[in-house]
């Protein structure tokens, strides 16, 4: 029995050492791990100044409120369930989730801003676009700016020469005005020199009506058909003006009024004269120059024939 | 029964309850391995 003793109180000195070894161990890793836990908390809280508590509509908002604001570290290490209701999260429980719930809120905001980024970026590249398309435009614009100022130019210069002449043809034709008034004044003293003509042509018709008078006793009225043929006599006299000659009538040389006789000179034909009136005592006679079949103009001794 | 034998049995139940200990520290240290 003695002997049994013995050998369980060594057992019993064997087995307390072994609990004091483990019991040692035990304690070390409890410190373990109450450090990891501790270390967790306080890097956990680190994150929260960076963690948006709420996100507002605009993007570019950066004062957001921070979870750090609503969160205690203290929170984190408070892992004692409720006595009442053992089921109920705990207080860390809790924190961990709303701070999980608002990292899923930022995470999905930052993919908004980044959809709006791409958004944005893609209507950048369209404006860029456009703006290349505009440059070029109104470099295209610039030079038919260019263009038309020259074309203005010219179109300048030409209604300059234009004015000029404008004015250069307004004084020709304040001249010319001027000349027509000019050749309005000669007409009317033309007019009135043809009157003044008229008025002698009528006078002279009444002179030679007058010396017709007197010379129409001696006349005679014999037909023409009765007349000789032969020399007539000569031009005496040419009246280029009133168209008719005076013929020296050649002795025994017989006319009568309305015989159209001949004139020559030399061998050429001169044309014809028809007899308006003659004086067989003074041999002369009145003859009207035929028009249609003159030759030449009659001249003094140019040979009158029948 | 002799005073002997009642030492005899509260050392056989030092015996039980320091294995038992035993038992459940290594218990523990295998519960946390795979946190520490």
């Amino acid at each position: 029995m003695g002997k049994l003793l013995r050998i369980l109180v060594v057992l019993i000195l064997i087995l307390s050492v072994v609990a004091l070894a483990l019991g040692i161990i035990l304690f070390q890793k409890r410190e373990t791990l109450k450090g990891h836990v501790i270390t967790l908390a306080r890097h956990v809280t680190a994150l929260t100044p960076f963690i948006e508590a709420e996100q507002s509509d605009d993007l570019t908002v950066k004062e957001n409120r921070k979870v750090s604001d609503i969160f205690r570290e203290s929170d984190l290490l408070d892992y004692k369930p409720n006595p009442k209701d053992p089921t109920a999260p705990t207080t860390m429980d809790t924190a961990m989730r709303d701070l999980l719930a608002r990292v899923q809120n930022q995470l999905a905001h930052l993919n908004d801003t980044r959809d709006a980024l791409a958004r944005r970026n893609k209507e950048y590249e369209e404006a860029t676009n456009t703006i290349a398309r505009l440059e070029g435009n109104i470099q295209q614009l610039e030079s038919e700016k260019a263009t038309l100022q020259s074309q203005v130019a010219s179109l300048q210069k030409d209604l300059a020469e234009k004015k000029a002449k404008i004015e250069d043809l307004t004084a020709r034709a304040e001249e010319l005005q001027a000349t027509i008034e000019d050749m309005k004044d000669r007409i009317a003293r033309l007019n009135d020199t043809i009157k003044d003509k008229e008025d002698t042509i009528r006078a002279q018709e009444r002179t030679i009506e007058d010396l017709r008078r007197k010379i129409a006793p001696t006349g005679t009225d014999a037909p023409a058909e009765k007349v000789e043929q032969g020399h007539k006599g000569r031009v005496a006299l040419v009246n280029p003006e009133w168209n008719f000659v005076v013929i020296a009538l050649a002795p025994n040389a017989a006319v009568s009024r309305g015989v159209a006789l001949t004139v020559h000179r030399g061998d050429r034909y001169v044309g014809k004269v028809r007899i308006a009136d003659f004086n067989d005592q003074y041999h002369l006679a009145i003859a009207d120059i035929l028009t249609d079949w003159k030759e030449l103009e009659a001249e003094v001794g140019d040979n009158v024939f029948y | 029964m002799s005073s002997i034998k009642i030492y005899a049995i509260l050392a056989l139940l030092a015996a039980i309850g320091f294995i038992a200990l035993i038992s459940l520290q290594i218990l523990e240290i295998q519960f946390y391995k795979p946190l520490v």
